[in-house]
Protein backbone atom coordinates (compact mmCIF):
# COMPACT_ATOMS: atom_id res chain seq x y z
CA UNK A 1 0.00 0.00 0.00
CA UNK A 2 1.11 3.54 -0.84
CA UNK A 3 0.20 6.63 1.18
CA UNK A 4 0.36 9.78 -0.97
CA UNK A 5 0.45 13.35 0.32
CA UNK A 6 -0.07 16.57 -1.66
CA UNK A 7 0.08 20.09 -0.14
CA UNK A 8 1.40 22.23 -3.00
CA UNK A 9 -1.19 24.99 -2.76
CA UNK A 10 -4.62 25.40 -1.17
CA UNK A 11 -5.67 21.85 -0.31
CA UNK A 12 -4.27 19.33 2.13
CA UNK A 13 -4.70 16.00 0.32
CA UNK A 14 -3.96 12.35 1.12
CA UNK A 15 -4.71 9.12 -0.74
CA UNK A 16 -4.13 5.41 -0.39
CA UNK A 17 -3.30 3.30 -3.43
CA UNK A 18 -2.38 -0.33 -3.90
CA UNK A 19 1.11 -1.06 -5.15
CA UNK A 20 -0.37 -1.61 -8.62
CA UNK A 21 -1.95 1.87 -8.62
CA UNK A 22 -5.60 1.22 -7.75
CA UNK A 23 -7.00 4.13 -5.71
CA UNK A 24 -8.54 2.97 -2.42
CA UNK A 25 -9.21 6.46 -1.03
CA UNK A 26 -8.58 10.09 -1.93
CA UNK A 27 -9.35 12.80 0.63
CA UNK A 28 -9.07 16.62 0.54
CA UNK A 29 -8.95 19.03 3.48
CA UNK A 30 -12.48 20.41 3.14
CA UNK A 31 -13.81 16.90 3.88
CA UNK A 32 -12.30 16.80 7.38
CA UNK A 33 -13.08 20.37 8.51
CA UNK A 34 -16.56 19.20 9.55
CA UNK A 35 -15.14 16.15 11.39
CA UNK A 36 -12.71 18.39 13.26
CA UNK A 37 -14.97 21.22 14.26
CA UNK A 38 -18.38 19.54 14.37
CA UNK A 39 -21.37 21.54 13.22
CA UNK A 40 -19.67 24.86 13.83
CA UNK A 41 -17.27 25.42 10.95
CA UNK A 42 -14.86 28.17 11.93
CA UNK A 43 -13.78 30.91 9.57
CA UNK A 44 -10.96 28.81 8.31
CA UNK A 45 -9.59 29.52 4.87
CA UNK A 46 -7.57 27.09 2.82
CA UNK A 47 -3.89 26.36 3.45
CA UNK A 48 -4.19 25.32 7.09
CA UNK A 49 -2.08 22.32 6.19
CA UNK A 50 -0.55 21.99 9.63
CA UNK A 51 -3.95 21.43 11.29
CA UNK A 52 -5.65 19.58 8.45
CA UNK A 53 -3.06 17.19 7.06
CA UNK A 54 -2.92 14.56 9.82
CA UNK A 55 -6.75 14.28 10.05
CA UNK A 56 -6.81 14.01 6.24
CA UNK A 57 -4.22 11.19 6.38
CA UNK A 58 -6.22 9.41 9.10
CA UNK A 59 -9.39 9.64 7.07
CA UNK A 60 -7.64 8.37 3.92
CA UNK A 61 -6.37 5.33 5.87
CA UNK A 62 -9.81 4.74 7.42
CA UNK A 63 -11.62 4.96 4.07
CA UNK A 64 -9.14 2.46 2.63
CA UNK A 65 -9.73 0.23 5.69
CA UNK A 66 -6.02 -0.06 6.43
CA UNK A 67 -3.67 0.95 9.24
CA UNK A 68 -0.24 2.57 9.24
CA UNK A 69 1.37 -0.87 9.55
CA UNK A 70 -0.02 -1.83 6.13
CA UNK A 71 1.89 0.94 4.35
CA UNK A 72 4.84 -0.01 2.15
CA UNK A 73 5.86 3.46 0.92
CA UNK A 74 5.05 7.17 1.25
CA UNK A 75 4.82 9.48 -1.78
CA UNK A 76 4.88 13.26 -1.46
CA UNK A 77 4.74 16.33 -3.69
CA UNK A 78 8.12 18.11 -3.63
CA UNK A 79 7.15 21.02 -5.94
CA UNK A 80 6.37 23.22 -7.75
CA UNK A 81 4.09 25.14 -5.42
CA UNK A 82 3.98 27.35 -2.38
CA UNK A 83 7.09 26.47 -0.36
CA UNK A 84 5.46 27.12 3.04
CA UNK A 85 2.68 24.68 2.11
CA UNK A 86 4.92 22.04 0.51
CA UNK A 87 7.13 21.90 3.62
CA UNK A 88 4.22 20.70 5.78
CA UNK A 89 3.59 17.79 3.43
CA UNK A 90 7.30 16.99 3.18
CA UNK A 91 7.83 17.03 6.95
CA UNK A 92 4.79 14.82 7.51
CA UNK A 93 5.84 12.35 4.82
CA UNK A 94 9.44 12.19 6.10
CA UNK A 95 8.19 11.59 9.64
CA UNK A 96 5.85 8.80 8.60
CA UNK A 97 8.43 7.10 6.39
CA UNK A 98 11.11 7.28 9.08
CA UNK A 99 8.77 6.18 11.86
CA UNK A 100 7.45 3.23 9.87
CA UNK A 101 10.83 2.34 8.34
CA UNK A 102 9.47 2.48 4.78
CA UNK A 103 10.78 4.26 1.67
CA UNK A 104 9.92 7.81 0.61
CA UNK A 105 9.30 8.87 -2.98
CA UNK A 106 9.37 12.51 -4.14
CA UNK A 107 6.90 13.44 -6.88
CA UNK A 108 6.72 16.52 -9.09
CA UNK A 109 3.24 18.07 -8.94
CA UNK A 110 3.04 18.34 -12.73
CA UNK A 111 4.10 14.71 -13.11
CA UNK A 112 1.12 14.02 -10.83
CA UNK A 113 -1.26 15.81 -13.19
CA UNK A 114 0.17 13.83 -16.12
CA UNK A 115 -0.11 10.53 -14.20
CA UNK A 116 -3.77 11.37 -13.35
CA UNK A 117 -4.41 10.44 -17.00
CA UNK A 118 -4.01 6.79 -15.96
CA UNK A 119 -6.91 7.22 -13.50
CA UNK A 120 -9.41 7.97 -16.30
CA UNK A 121 -10.72 4.41 -16.26
CA UNK A 122 -9.74 3.70 -19.87
CA UNK A 123 -6.69 1.79 -21.08
CA UNK A 124 -3.92 4.33 -21.75
CA UNK A 125 -0.27 3.81 -22.57
CA UNK A 126 2.43 6.11 -23.93
CA UNK A 127 2.84 7.66 -26.35
CA UNK A 128 0.22 10.29 -25.53
CA UNK A 129 0.05 14.04 -25.04
CA UNK A 130 -1.33 15.56 -21.85
CA UNK A 131 -2.85 19.04 -21.70
CA UNK A 132 -2.67 20.21 -18.08
CA UNK A 133 -4.75 23.39 -17.66
CA UNK A 134 -5.43 24.67 -14.17
CA UNK A 135 -5.31 27.91 -12.20
CA UNK A 136 -1.58 27.64 -11.66
CA UNK A 137 -0.34 25.71 -14.70
CA UNK A 138 -0.94 25.36 -18.42
CA UNK A 139 1.23 23.06 -20.49
CA UNK A 140 1.22 20.25 -23.01
CA UNK A 141 3.35 17.25 -22.03
CA UNK A 142 4.63 14.71 -24.54
CA UNK A 143 4.68 11.35 -22.76
CA UNK A 144 6.77 8.93 -24.81
CA UNK A 145 7.42 6.41 -22.04
CA UNK A 146 6.12 5.78 -18.51
CA UNK A 147 7.92 7.89 -15.90
CA UNK A 148 8.75 11.48 -15.08
CA UNK A 149 10.86 12.09 -18.18
CA UNK A 150 8.11 13.52 -20.36
CA UNK A 151 8.96 16.62 -22.35
CA UNK A 152 7.12 19.94 -22.60
CA UNK A 153 5.73 20.69 -26.07
CA UNK A 154 4.23 24.02 -25.03
CA UNK A 155 3.64 26.05 -21.91
CA UNK A 156 2.14 29.40 -20.95
CA UNK A 157 4.42 32.39 -21.18
CA UNK A 158 2.30 34.42 -18.73
CA UNK A 159 -1.05 33.49 -17.14
CA UNK A 160 -2.51 30.00 -16.82
CA UNK A 161 -5.78 29.09 -18.57
CA UNK A 162 -7.68 28.59 -15.31
CA UNK A 163 -6.43 31.95 -14.15
CA UNK A 164 -7.69 33.52 -17.40
CA UNK A 165 -11.15 32.16 -16.57
CA UNK A 166 -10.98 33.52 -13.03
CA UNK A 167 -9.63 36.93 -13.96
CA UNK A 168 -12.21 37.24 -16.76
CA UNK A 169 -14.93 36.49 -14.23
CA UNK A 170 -13.45 39.11 -11.93
CA UNK A 171 -13.50 41.75 -14.71
CA UNK A 172 -17.14 40.83 -15.48
CA UNK A 173 -18.07 41.08 -11.80
CA UNK A 174 -19.09 37.43 -11.52
CA UNK A 175 -17.25 36.56 -8.29
CA UNK A 176 -14.62 34.02 -7.32
CA UNK A 177 -13.76 31.27 -8.09
CA UNK A 178 -14.93 32.42 -11.47
CA UNK A 179 -14.39 29.52 -13.90
CA UNK A 180 -17.74 27.79 -13.38
CA UNK A 181 -19.56 31.16 -13.07
CA UNK A 182 -18.12 32.36 -16.36
CA UNK A 183 -19.04 29.11 -18.09
CA UNK A 184 -22.61 29.41 -16.81
CA UNK A 185 -22.88 33.03 -17.96
CA UNK A 186 -21.44 32.11 -21.38
CA UNK A 187 -24.23 29.63 -22.09
CA UNK A 188 -26.66 32.48 -22.74
CA UNK A 189 -24.24 34.50 -24.88
CA UNK A 190 -22.98 34.73 -28.45
CA UNK A 191 -19.35 33.53 -28.76
CA UNK A 192 -18.91 35.64 -31.93
CA UNK A 193 -20.23 38.88 -30.42
CA UNK A 194 -16.76 40.20 -29.55
CA UNK A 195 -13.51 39.49 -31.33
CA UNK A 196 -10.97 38.71 -28.59
CA UNK A 197 -7.33 37.86 -29.42
CA UNK A 198 -6.09 34.25 -29.73
CA UNK A 199 -2.39 35.05 -29.12
CA UNK A 200 -1.59 34.63 -32.82
CA UNK A 201 1.88 36.08 -32.28
CA UNK A 202 2.90 33.26 -29.92
CA UNK A 203 4.65 30.52 -31.84
CA UNK A 204 4.35 26.74 -31.62
CA UNK A 205 2.32 25.20 -28.84
CA UNK A 206 3.01 27.93 -26.27
CA UNK A 207 0.10 29.76 -24.66
CA UNK A 208 -0.47 33.39 -23.70
CA UNK A 209 -3.55 34.72 -21.93
CA UNK A 210 -2.36 38.07 -20.54
CA UNK A 211 -3.30 40.01 -23.70
CA UNK A 212 -6.75 38.42 -23.77
CA UNK A 213 -7.38 39.53 -20.20
CA UNK A 214 -6.41 43.10 -21.09
CA UNK A 215 -8.69 43.17 -24.15
CA UNK A 216 -11.65 42.05 -22.06
CA UNK A 217 -10.84 44.85 -19.63
CA UNK A 218 -10.82 47.39 -22.48
CA UNK A 219 -14.04 46.02 -23.99
CA UNK A 220 -15.77 46.42 -20.63
CA UNK A 221 -14.41 49.96 -20.22
CA UNK A 222 -15.42 50.97 -23.75
CA UNK A 223 -18.96 49.67 -23.23
CA UNK A 224 -19.43 51.47 -19.91
CA UNK A 225 -20.88 49.85 -16.82
CA UNK A 226 -24.54 49.66 -17.91
CA UNK A 227 -23.85 48.19 -21.37
CA UNK A 228 -21.15 45.85 -20.05
CA UNK A 229 -23.62 44.44 -17.55
CA UNK A 230 -26.35 44.14 -20.18
CA UNK A 231 -24.01 42.30 -22.53
CA UNK A 232 -22.30 40.19 -19.88
CA UNK A 233 -23.38 36.89 -21.43
CA UNK A 234 -21.97 37.88 -24.84
CA UNK A 235 -18.73 39.05 -23.25
CA UNK A 236 -18.41 35.83 -21.26
CA UNK A 237 -19.20 33.64 -24.28
CA UNK A 238 -16.75 35.47 -26.55
CA UNK A 239 -14.02 35.45 -23.89
CA UNK A 240 -14.50 31.74 -23.19
CA UNK A 241 -14.42 31.03 -26.94
CA UNK A 242 -11.06 32.84 -27.18
CA UNK A 243 -9.59 30.69 -24.37
CA UNK A 244 -10.98 27.46 -25.81
CA UNK A 245 -9.87 28.30 -29.37
CA UNK A 246 -6.34 28.88 -28.10
CA UNK A 247 -6.32 25.55 -26.22
CA UNK A 248 -7.64 23.73 -29.31
CA UNK A 249 -5.19 25.43 -31.69
CA UNK A 250 -2.14 24.69 -29.50
CA UNK A 251 -3.15 21.07 -28.92
CA UNK A 252 -3.74 20.64 -32.66
CA UNK A 253 -0.28 22.08 -33.38
CA UNK A 254 1.23 19.75 -30.75
CA UNK A 255 -0.50 16.73 -32.33
CA UNK A 256 0.77 17.77 -35.77
CA UNK A 257 4.35 18.40 -34.63
CA UNK A 258 4.70 15.23 -32.54
CA UNK A 259 2.54 12.81 -34.55
CA UNK A 260 0.96 11.70 -31.25
CA UNK A 261 -2.81 11.62 -31.61
CA UNK A 262 -4.13 10.63 -28.15
CA UNK A 263 -4.50 13.60 -25.77
CA UNK A 264 -5.27 13.36 -22.06
CA UNK A 265 -6.78 16.48 -20.50
CA UNK A 266 -6.25 17.31 -16.81
CA UNK A 267 -6.30 20.25 -14.41
CA UNK A 268 -9.39 22.14 -13.27
CA UNK A 269 -10.11 23.55 -16.74
CA UNK A 270 -10.91 19.99 -17.89
CA UNK A 271 -14.20 20.46 -15.99
CA UNK A 272 -15.19 23.12 -18.56
CA UNK A 273 -17.52 21.41 -21.02
CA UNK A 274 -16.91 23.99 -23.74
CA UNK A 275 -13.17 23.16 -23.64
CA UNK A 276 -13.82 19.41 -23.83
CA UNK A 277 -16.32 19.85 -26.67
CA UNK A 278 -13.97 22.17 -28.57
CA UNK A 279 -11.12 19.64 -28.43
CA UNK A 280 -13.38 16.74 -29.41
CA UNK A 281 -14.91 18.76 -32.28
CA UNK A 282 -11.39 19.39 -33.60
CA UNK A 283 -10.99 15.63 -34.01
CA UNK A 284 -8.77 15.13 -30.94
CA UNK A 285 -8.94 11.67 -29.31
CA UNK A 286 -9.54 12.91 -25.77
CA UNK A 287 -9.04 11.09 -22.45
CA UNK A 288 -10.40 12.97 -19.41
CA UNK A 289 -10.02 11.65 -15.84
CA UNK A 290 -12.91 12.14 -13.38
CA UNK A 291 -13.07 15.71 -12.01
CA UNK A 292 -11.76 14.67 -8.56
CA UNK A 293 -8.49 13.61 -10.24
CA UNK A 294 -8.29 16.77 -12.41
CA UNK A 295 -8.20 19.29 -9.56
CA UNK A 296 -5.37 18.98 -7.01
CA UNK A 297 -5.48 15.58 -5.29
CA UNK A 298 -3.12 13.03 -3.76
CA UNK A 299 -4.26 10.03 -5.80
CA UNK A 300 -2.41 11.40 -8.81
CA UNK A 301 0.74 11.80 -6.69
CA UNK A 302 0.46 8.18 -5.58
CA UNK A 303 -0.05 7.04 -9.18
CA UNK A 304 2.98 9.07 -10.32
CA UNK A 305 5.08 7.57 -7.51
CA UNK A 306 4.83 4.16 -9.23
CA UNK A 307 7.05 5.72 -11.89
CA UNK A 308 9.83 7.08 -9.65
CA UNK A 309 12.50 5.43 -7.50
CA UNK A 310 12.67 5.22 -3.71
CA UNK A 311 14.91 7.96 -2.31
CA UNK A 312 18.09 6.76 -0.61
CA UNK A 313 17.85 7.15 3.17
CA UNK A 314 20.00 10.32 3.46
CA UNK A 315 18.34 12.04 0.49
CA UNK A 316 14.91 11.34 1.98
CA UNK A 317 15.79 13.26 5.13
CA UNK A 318 17.37 16.22 3.37
CA UNK A 319 14.59 16.51 0.77
CA UNK A 320 13.66 20.18 0.23
CA UNK A 321 10.70 21.81 -1.53
CA UNK A 322 10.99 23.75 -4.77
CA UNK A 323 8.79 26.61 -5.92
CA UNK A 324 8.89 26.90 -9.68
CA UNK A 325 9.19 24.65 -12.69
CA UNK A 326 11.47 26.17 -15.27
CA UNK A 327 11.48 24.89 -18.77
CA UNK A 328 15.17 24.08 -18.43
CA UNK A 329 14.42 22.14 -15.25
CA UNK A 330 11.95 19.99 -17.07
CA UNK B 1 18.19 55.72 -10.56
CA UNK B 2 16.77 58.92 -8.99
CA UNK B 3 13.56 58.51 -7.02
CA UNK B 4 10.75 59.13 -7.48
CA UNK B 5 10.75 57.82 -11.04
CA UNK B 6 7.67 59.00 -12.93
CA UNK B 7 7.51 58.19 -16.62
CA UNK B 8 5.35 56.96 -19.46
CA UNK B 9 6.09 53.68 -21.26
CA UNK B 10 4.63 52.88 -24.66
CA UNK B 11 5.11 49.10 -24.81
CA UNK B 12 5.47 46.06 -22.52
CA UNK B 13 9.13 45.99 -23.58
CA UNK B 14 9.66 49.49 -22.18
CA UNK B 15 7.85 48.63 -18.93
CA UNK B 16 10.08 45.56 -18.60
CA UNK B 17 13.17 47.76 -19.14
CA UNK B 18 12.12 50.01 -16.24
CA UNK B 19 11.97 46.90 -14.05
CA UNK B 20 15.46 45.79 -15.12
CA UNK B 21 16.93 49.19 -14.32
CA UNK B 22 15.15 49.31 -10.96
CA UNK B 23 16.57 45.90 -10.04
CA UNK B 24 20.09 47.35 -10.02
CA UNK B 25 19.13 49.37 -6.89
CA UNK B 26 17.90 46.36 -4.93
CA UNK B 27 19.61 44.86 -1.89
CA UNK B 28 18.68 41.80 0.17
CA UNK B 29 15.63 42.45 2.34
CA UNK B 30 14.01 44.95 -0.04
CA UNK B 31 10.23 44.69 -0.19
CA UNK B 32 8.48 46.15 -3.18
CA UNK B 33 4.74 46.69 -3.30
CA UNK B 34 3.16 46.74 -6.75
CA UNK B 35 -0.08 48.62 -7.32
CA UNK B 36 -2.20 48.78 -10.45
CA UNK B 37 -5.36 47.33 -12.00
CA UNK B 38 -5.60 43.97 -13.70
CA UNK B 39 -3.61 44.06 -16.92
CA UNK B 40 -1.70 47.22 -15.99
CA UNK B 41 1.62 45.43 -16.42
CA UNK B 42 2.61 44.31 -12.92
CA UNK B 43 3.82 40.91 -14.11
CA UNK B 44 5.69 42.54 -17.02
CA UNK B 45 7.49 44.83 -14.59
CA UNK B 46 8.33 41.88 -12.32
CA UNK B 47 9.75 40.04 -15.34
CA UNK B 48 11.98 43.08 -15.93
CA UNK B 49 13.14 43.10 -12.31
CA UNK B 50 13.97 39.37 -12.49
CA UNK B 51 15.87 39.80 -15.78
CA UNK B 52 17.78 42.69 -14.17
CA UNK B 53 18.77 40.37 -11.32
CA UNK B 54 19.98 37.74 -13.80
CA UNK B 55 17.02 35.37 -13.57
CA UNK B 56 16.33 33.69 -16.91
CA UNK B 57 13.33 31.54 -15.90
CA UNK B 58 9.82 32.06 -17.29
CA UNK B 59 8.07 34.54 -15.00
CA UNK B 60 4.50 33.37 -14.58
CA UNK B 61 1.66 34.73 -12.50
CA UNK B 62 1.63 33.82 -8.79
CA UNK B 63 -2.12 34.44 -8.47
CA UNK B 64 -2.86 30.77 -7.78
CA UNK B 65 0.30 29.64 -6.06
CA UNK B 66 0.33 32.90 -3.98
CA UNK B 67 4.13 32.97 -4.18
CA UNK B 68 6.76 31.99 -6.73
CA UNK B 69 10.44 31.82 -5.83
CA UNK B 70 13.37 32.42 -8.15
CA UNK B 71 16.69 31.44 -6.67
CA UNK B 72 19.23 31.74 -9.47
CA UNK B 73 19.80 35.51 -9.66
CA UNK B 74 22.07 38.03 -7.94
CA UNK B 75 19.47 38.04 -5.12
CA UNK B 76 16.78 35.41 -4.47
CA UNK B 77 13.30 36.70 -5.33
CA UNK B 78 9.83 35.93 -3.97
CA UNK B 79 6.97 37.16 -6.18
CA UNK B 80 3.68 37.24 -4.28
CA UNK B 81 0.09 37.94 -5.30
CA UNK B 82 -2.15 38.19 -2.24
CA UNK B 83 -5.39 38.71 -4.20
CA UNK B 84 -6.86 35.36 -3.18
CA UNK B 85 -6.42 36.07 0.52
CA UNK B 86 -8.97 37.72 2.77
CA UNK B 87 -8.10 41.24 4.00
CA UNK B 88 -5.47 41.06 6.76
CA UNK B 89 -4.94 37.38 5.82
CA UNK B 90 -8.00 36.55 7.96
CA UNK B 91 -8.54 32.82 8.50
CA UNK B 92 -5.10 32.13 7.09
CA UNK B 93 -2.16 30.27 8.55
CA UNK B 94 0.35 33.17 8.80
CA UNK B 95 3.28 30.73 8.72
CA UNK B 96 2.47 29.75 5.17
CA UNK B 97 4.11 32.89 3.71
CA UNK B 98 6.72 33.50 6.41
CA UNK B 99 9.66 32.26 4.36
CA UNK B 100 8.84 34.65 1.53
CA UNK B 101 9.64 37.66 3.73
CA UNK B 102 13.12 36.50 4.75
CA UNK B 103 15.65 39.34 4.90
CA UNK B 104 17.88 37.42 2.50
CA UNK B 105 15.36 37.86 -0.31
CA UNK B 106 13.84 40.57 -2.46
CA UNK B 107 10.06 40.30 -2.01
CA UNK B 108 7.72 41.66 -4.69
CA UNK B 109 4.10 41.92 -3.54
CA UNK B 110 0.95 42.40 -5.62
CA UNK B 111 -2.27 43.21 -3.71
CA UNK B 112 -0.24 44.22 -0.60
CA UNK B 113 -3.41 45.57 1.06
CA UNK B 114 -4.40 41.97 1.85
CA UNK B 115 -1.35 41.52 4.09
CA UNK B 116 -1.71 42.22 7.82
CA UNK B 117 -1.37 45.94 8.53
CA UNK B 118 2.23 47.00 9.12
CA UNK B 119 3.59 43.52 8.44
CA UNK B 120 5.03 44.38 5.06
CA UNK B 121 7.29 47.37 5.75
CA UNK B 122 7.89 48.09 2.06
CA UNK B 123 11.06 49.78 0.84
CA UNK B 124 9.69 50.67 -2.62
CA UNK B 125 6.26 51.33 -4.06
CA UNK B 126 5.57 50.85 -7.77
CA UNK B 127 2.29 52.17 -9.20
CA UNK B 128 1.19 51.30 -12.73
CA UNK B 129 -1.65 53.01 -14.53
CA UNK B 130 -3.39 52.27 -17.84
CA UNK B 131 -3.20 55.16 -20.28
CA UNK B 132 -5.01 53.24 -23.03
CA UNK B 133 -3.53 50.86 -25.61
CA UNK B 134 -0.03 49.78 -24.61
CA UNK B 135 0.75 53.05 -22.78
CA UNK B 136 1.36 52.93 -19.03
CA UNK B 137 2.30 55.53 -16.42
CA UNK B 138 4.99 54.08 -14.15
CA UNK B 139 5.68 55.66 -10.76
CA UNK B 140 8.41 54.27 -8.50
CA UNK B 141 8.92 55.69 -5.00
CA UNK B 142 11.64 54.78 -2.53
CA UNK B 143 10.09 54.49 0.93
CA UNK B 144 13.13 53.73 3.06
Amino acid sequence: MILAIETSCDDSCAAVLTSSGDVLSSVVGSQVIHDLYGGVVPEIAARHHLELLLPVVERALAEASIGLADLESVAVTQGPGLVGALLVGLATAKGLAAGLGIPLRAVDHLHGHVAASYLAGVPLEPPFLCLVASGGHTLIANVQEPGPNWSVVGTTIDDAAGEAFDKGARILGLGYPGGPLLEEQAKAGDPDAFDFPRAKGVAGADFSFAGLKTSLLYAVRDLGEADATARRADLAASYQAAIVDQLVERVTRAVDSTGVSVVAFGGGVAANSSARLGLTAAGIKLVVPPRKYCTDNAAMIGRASLEVQDLPHDAAFSLDAYSTATRAGR
Amino acid sequence: MEFPVDLKTTSPRETEAVGSELAECFVAGDRVILEGDLGSGKTVLVRGICRGLGIAADITSPTFTLAQRYEEGRLPVSHLDLYRLEPGMAGEDPGVLEGEFSTERVTLVEWPERAPLGALQPTYRVSLQHLGGDERQVLVECLS
